[in-house]
C-alpha cells in the first residue's frame, strides 16, 4: 500500500512540475506567438496591394457554420457602422437574426466566445475569413480569403488574393503538414505562382496536368529570384503570359496535394463571389450598415 | 555502464557518432531516418530538433534519477520528452517564427522518437549531468550525421541538387526521392559505414 502510494505521488509531482513548467512558458510565449501569426498574415496581404494605394483600411468578414436545432445555417461576423454584428443566415441566404457582437473579434479564441454569447444556444464553428482590403474612399482594392482545405495529409491553409474584378493575384500557403520534399512543394513559388492572373472564368475550368513544368515557365514562375538570376522583368513576364492559360502543372510525386490545393482554390473563390453577393444583400435587409461599401456603389 | 565509471567528452561524441550510431549502429528511430532523409537540409533540420531534445532530456534526467520512482520511471520520461518538446515547440513559434515555419513539422515528432527515451534508460539513468550532457550531444550529432549522410545520397541522386542548391540540370533517380526507397537507401549505407568501420578497425589493429 505505501509503495502504492509512493509510486502515485511520485508521477503526481512529475506530472505537476512538468504542467507547471508548460503553463509557465505557454502565457509567456502565446502573445508573442499570435502576434508573430497576424504580422505573417499582414506581411503576406501586403504583397498584393498597390504600391501606391496610400492608406489602406482591413475590413475582415468572419464566417461560421451554425448548429441550432437540428438544422445547419450560416453565420457572418460583419464590421458594423459602431462595432461587430453576427448575421444568421438560411442555406436560401434569409436573415434569421441579427446580433451585436461583443468583444473583439481578431483574435480566432475571443471570437469563437464572443460569437456564443452572441448566440442564444446552438453550436458555432468557424469555417474561413474574407479580408478586404480598402482605399480611403472605401473602394475595395483587394480581397483575402483566408481558408482551408484537405491536403494529401492534413489541413492546407491557403491565403487567396483576389484583385477588384475578382481575379486571382496570388496564392500564399499559410500552413500545412505535407511530406517535406513532395507534397511540402506546394510552398514553392514554382507551383503558388501558377495560380495567379487567373479570372473567374478560368478558374472555373481550371485543371491539373500531369506534364513536367516546361524550364522557361518554372524560370518566370520563380519571381523572386529573378534579380539574383539578373533576369529582365519585361522578357519574363512575357514567357509568363505565354503559359498563363494552361492548366495547373502537378508538381512531380505529388499530384494529389497539387490536385486538393487547386480544387481548394476554386472552392474557395468560387464560394467567395457568391457569398459576398448574399452577405451584402442580407446585410441591406437586416438594416446593417456593414463598413464596407458593396461594389460598384 | 555502471555508475561512477569514468566517460570523457572525446568518447561519449565518439561513441554517439559512430560505436553505438543511433542510425547505423543501434538501428533506432528508424521512421524518421526513412521518411525525412528525402534531402540533406531536412536531415540537419530534423537533426538538430532532436539534438536539443535529447541533451536536455538526459540532462534532467540524470539531475532527478534518484527521484524518478523505478517502477514509473518509463512514463515519467515520457512527461519529461513531451515537456521539452512542447517548450521547444512554443519557444521557437513565439521567438524565431521564420525557423519555426521550417522546423515546426519535426519537433512535434519527437515524443515518439525511440532514440531519445533508449539514452535516458540506458544512459542518462545511470550517470552524472556532465557525462550525460556529452552523451546526448553524442547521440543527437550521431542521428544528425546519419540522416545528412544518407539525405545527401537520396538527394543527389534523387534531385540532381545539394542543399536545395541544383547541381544537375536533371534528376538522375526520381526513385531515391521516393518514400520507399529510405529503405534501401538506409540498408546500402548502413552496410557501407559497418563495412568501412571494420576496414578501419582492422587497419589500426594491424598498425
Amino acid at each position: 500500500m505505501r509503495e502504492f502510494l509512493k509510486i502515485a505521488l511520485n508521477l503526481f509531482v512529475i506530472s505537476l512540475v512538468s504542467a507547471g513548467l508548460l503553463g509557465v512558458i505557454f502565457t509567456h510565449t502565446e502573445a508573442t506567438r499570435k502576434r508573430n501569426e497576424q504580422a505573417r498574415l499582414e506581411q503576406s496581404m501586403s504583397r498584393y496591394l498597390p504600391a501606391n494605394a496610400g492608406a489602406v483600411r482591413f475590413a475582415a468578414i468572419h464566417r461560421y457554420l451554425v448548429e441550432e436545432g437540428g438544422r445547419s445555417d450560416i453565420g457572418y461576423v460583419l464590421p458594423v457602422r459602431g462595432g461587430n454584428a453576427l448575421l444568421v443566415l438560411d442555406p436560401e441566404g434569409n436573415v434569421l437574426s441579427k446580433t451585436p457582437v461583443a468583444g473583439p473579434v481578431d483574435d480566432e479564441a475571443e471570437r469563437d466566445a464572443a460569437v456564443k454569447r452572441a448566440l442564444s444556444g446552438g453550436e458555432a464553428r468557424y469555417a474561413d475569413s474574407y479580408i478586404l482590403a480598402l482605399d480611403s474612399s472605401g473602394r475595395r482594392l483587394a480581397s483575402f480569403i483566408q481558408g482551408r482545405t484537405a491536403g494529401f495529409k492534413t489541413w492546407v491553409k491557403l491565403l487567396v488574393a483576389l484583385g477588384p474584378d475578382n481575379a486571382v493575384l496570388g496564392l500564399e500557403i499559410l500552413e500545412h503538414e505535407e511530406d517535406p520534399g513532395l507534397g511540402a512543394e506546394i510552398e514553392q513559388e514554382y507551383f503558388r505562382n501558377q495560380f495567379a492572373g487567373r479570372t473567374l472564368a478560368e478558374l472555373n475550368a481550371l485543371g491539373v496536368v500531369k506534364l513536367p513544368l516546361p524550364d522557361d515557365y518554372r524560370r518566370c514562375l520563380e519571381r523572386s529570384k529573378w534579380a539574383a538570376r539578373g533576369i529582365n522583368p519585361q522578357a519574363e513576364t512575357a514567357v509568363c503570359e505565354k503559359y498563363a492559360h494552361e492548366d495547373i502543372h502537378a508538381i512531380t510525386g505529388a499530384t494529389i496535394s497539387s490536385r486538393r490545393v487547386t480544387e481548394g482554390v476554386k472552392r474557395l473563390v468560387q464560394a467567395f463571389v457568391k457569398r459576398m453577393d448574399i452577405v451584402e444583400s442580407a446585410a441591406a435587409k437586416a438594416g446593417l450598415e456593414p463598413a464596407f461599401s458593396p461594389e460598384g456603389r | 555502464m555502471s555508475e561512477g565509471q569514468h566517460y570523457t567528452v572525446l568518447e561519449r561524441l565518439a561513441n554517439g557518432l559512430v560505436r553505438e550510431n543511433p542510425i547505423f549502429k543501434l538501428a533506432l528511430s528508424m521512421c524518421p531516418a526513412v521518411a525525412m532523409t528525402n534531402n540533406v537540409r531536412n536531415g540537419f533540420l530534423l537533426g538538430l530538433a532532436v539534438l536539443f531534445v535529447q541533451v536536455a532530456s538526459n540532462v534532467t534526467v540524470s539531475i532527478f534519477r534518484r527521484f524518478i520512482h523505478e517502477r514509473i520511471r518509463i512514463p515519467a520520461y515520457i512527461i519529461i520528452i513531451a515537456t521539452w518538446v512542447s517548450v521547444s515547440d512554443m519557444g521557437l513559434a513565439a521567438y524565431a517564427p521564420g525557423f519555426y515555419k521550417e522546423i515546426a513539422l519535426y519537433v512535434k515528432l519527437i515524443v515518439v522518437f525511440a532514440i531519445i527515451i533508449s539514452r535516458l534508460e540506458v544512459f542518462a539513468s545511470r550517470n552524472t549531468v556532465w557525462p550525460s550532457f556529452w552523451d546526448g550531444m553524442g547521440m543527437g550529432l550521431g542521428f544528425m550525421f546519419a540522416l545528412m549522410f544518407v539525405g545527401v545520397f537520396r538527394e543527389f541522386l534523387g534531385s540532381g541538387s545539394l542543399w536545395g542548391i541544383e547541381l544537375l540540370p536533371f534528376k538522375p533517380f526520381f526513385f531515391w526521392s521516393l518514400p520507399p526507397a529510405g529503405f534501401f537507401a538506409i540498408g546500402l549505407l548502413m552496410a557501407l559505414f559497418l563495412w568501412l568501420e571494420r576496414r578501419f578497425n582492422a587497419w589500426r589493429g594491424r598498425k
